[in-house]
């Protein structure tokens, strides 16, 4: 039994019928780092907050599972819910400056998660306050408890939101895009605590970032969305040693190396409200098959593990998935 | 006009902001240090920084849009300082800006096609004819349809958007651009086409850019000259050709460790780096580098290190270089 496993999830605009995130399944080991890969509004973020079932304003959920460890998140009530966020799933977002409560101390801001899921006195919870932030590797840490977020750096802004996170010992972390606003050297830094994080306490990471240095490093596993759905989903290594999917390709090759671009994709990524009814990459394709005009491709297994959503692997709706 | 070897030329320039504390007390905090370069023609220069250390406040000192407290600034071997007007007004369309947010850097209630205009108009000439067969040709060169002259910058998307910006720079046949981080609010593909864009446009019509980026492998791409800057301060200078094979900075060989090549064979995170970028309000007296550099000497304390020739082709300000 996999700790994560999203099956045919599906979310999408409340007033129109149309999915934003498209029959979006894959599972997790426990201990595992998936990392997702997209370029804006393919619904990489979106499934992400759909983890936590968290959603911006105007989008719902339609149809799909999400179970954390055997538990069905979307067939909970609001108040069971909220003894799941932050317990057994939490997130951190982008930018810490704005995810954090300006005119709270980090210190309050970590105890208001213990207040929530843990029974303790104040002693107790101000040593865990403290434990937590020298955990994400803030020095003296009591004197930061005391900090608002505008007198910390960005670097340690991000260390106190991991804090926060941690306070209520998740097992599943959902990570959006954590280091798209950080330096590079601080960018490694949080890398490096998460990667440790994830090794010391076996906490599963769901890494969702544009970066493909950051994905190749960081991630056990690699999902790339196009256009609201998964188009190629393998081990990290099968991802970039031998990629399938045309779009994947095509992402490793327009990344500058050694001063050469090798391969540029033209046009832009589809509208999802004038999607096509076949292959959503037809139109970018380079080689577009006959097929993918008219009729989506199912995701299919093309071996180890390794799912691809392209008719060139083979047709496998004649199999009857979907 | 007699015209100098170099499109700009900044020597020891000064550039300090002013902030109020709280407590309405002035504090005083330097962008730049003595800060000296040379834009020859048909040269990219790449800028790579973190956040702080004055790449930006540079830039806008080569367009003008800020004036340095110390120091001097030169449009083709004429000092800005004694120009004159007419001049000043003949020069300036020659050096021209892209920035990083295309969604804030066109006006919205301009359609394309104003928006392309109104510096024709303004340097060139006022005749909407010929600027019109100019805009169509440019908007053809940046891989845009003539259709979007009548269209409203909502309605493009991001790539085109930078690709309208582009086209503006370009309306006034300039000979530099300022290009401030042209890619980092744009997708990884889009990137990569705005990229082989600008190298066209470099190839073709020799122009040269000023690009501020704090992705190395953008920087890599475009330029021919690296620069790499820290709390207001160059720390190196180096020409790209010889930067894969020659010793670096310390902060160089830094910002190397923390990039993640997705195409490196040995994985990162070895823990080597700590700390990041001090505040500029509180400047170290020595080295800018000394609170993070792994091979600091007590004199780095004491003393800044200059800018010091390595060889024809590089430039470090280190003691132990």
């Amino acid at each position: 039994m996999p700790f994560l496993e999203v099956k045919d999830l599906i979310i999408g605009l409340k007033k129109m019928n149309i999915p934003l995130i498209d029959k979006v399944s894959f599972t997790l080991e426990k201990g595992e780092i998936l990392g997702i890969l997209g370029e804006s509004g393919c619904g990489k973020s979106l499934t992400g907050f759909s983890l936590l079932r968290l959603f911006p304003s105007g989008v719902s959920y339609y149809s799909g599972k999400v179970l954390i460890d055997n538990i069905d998140l979307y067939s909970l009530s609001e108040k069971e819910l909220s003894k799941i966020r932050g317990k057994k799933v939490a997130i951190i977002l982008q930018d810490p400056l704005s995810s954090l409560n300006p005119v709270l101390t980090i210190g309050e801001q970590i105890a208001e998660v213990l207040k929530h899921h843990f029974n303790l006195n104040s002693k107790n919870r101000r040593k865990r306050i403290y434990e937590l932030l020298k955990e994400v590797g803030i020095s003296e840490p009591e004197i930061r408890a005391k900090s608002y977020p505008h007198q910390l750096s960005g670097g340690l802004r991000q260390r106190a939101m991991i804090a926060m996170a941690l306070a209520g010992e998740p097992e599943l972390l959902v990570a959006d895009e954590p280091t798209t606003a950080l330096d590079l050297t601080l960018q490694i830094q949080i890398l490096e605590l998460l990667k440790d994080l994830n090794q010391k306490k076996s906490l599963t990471i769901v890494f969702i970032s544009h970066d493909l240095g950051v994905v190749r490093w960081i991630s056990d596993k690699i999902a790339v969305f196009y256009a609201g759905e998964i188009v190629e989903i393998a081990s990290t290594e099968e991802v970039f040693n031998n990629p399938l999917h045309p779009y994947t390709q095509a992402l490793i090759e327009s990344y500058p190396r050694e001063g050469k671009i090798r391969k540029i994709l033209k046009g832009s990524p589809v509208n999802l409200l004038q999607k096509p009814s076949g292959c959503r990459y037809f139109e970018r394709c380079e080689n577009p098959c006959k097929e993918g005009k008219n009729i989506h491709p199912d995701l299919i297994n093309a071996g180890k593990n390794h799912w691809v959503r392209c008719f060139k692997y083979g047709n496998v709706s004649v199999f009857g998935r979907n | 006009m007699e015209m100098s070897q170099f499109l700009v030329e900044i020597k020891n320039v000064w550039k300090s902001y002013e902030i109020r504390s709280f407590w309405f007390k002035k504090q005083k905090f330097y962008a730049l240090l003595d800060v000296s370069l040379k834009i020859s023609k048909g040269e990219v220069i790449g800028i790579l920084g973190e956040s702080g250390c004055g790449k930006t406040t540079l830039g806008k000192i080569i367009l003008d849009l800020e004036k340095p407290d110390k120091g001097e600034v030169f449009w083709f071997g004429k000092n800005l300082k004694y120009i004159s007007r007419r001049e000043y007004k003949s020069l300036r369309s020659k050096i021209q800006a892209v920035f990083q947010d295309p969604y804030s850097s066109l006006n919205p209630r301009y359609k394309i096609k104003d928006i392309l205009l109104e510096p024709y108009f303004i340097c060139i000439e006022n005749n909407k004819k010929k600027g019109l067969e100019k805009a169509k040709e440019l908007l053809n060169q940046v891989g845009l349809d003539q259709n979007v002259l009548n269209e409203y910058p909502h309605a493009l998307s991001g790539g085109q958007r930078q690709r309208v910006a582009l086209a503006r720079a370009l309306m006034v046949s300039p000979d530099l651009i300022v290009l401030d981080e042209p890619t980092s609010a744009l997708d990884m593909t889009i990137q990569a086409q705005i990229l082989e864009l600008l190298k066209n446009f470099k190839e073709k019509i020799g122009l040269s850019y000023f690009l501020i980026s704090h992705s190395l492998p953008v920087v890599f791409y475009l330029s021919d000259w690296i620069i790499i800057m820290y709390l207001g301060k160059i720390v190196e200078i180096c020409k790209k050709e010889i930067f894969n094979s020659v010793d670096h900075h310390p902060y160089t060989l830094m910002l190397l460790e923390a990039h993640l090549d997705p195409f490196s064979k040995k994985p990162p995170f070895e823990k080597k780096i700590k700390g990041e970028v001090p505040s500029a309000l509180f400047r170290p007296s020595g080295c800018v580098f000394y609170s993070r550099c792994k091979e600091r000497q007590k004199m780095c304390l004491k003393k800044s290190p200059k800018l010091r020739k390595i060889n024809n082709l590089q430039y470090i300000a280190c003691f132990k270089r």
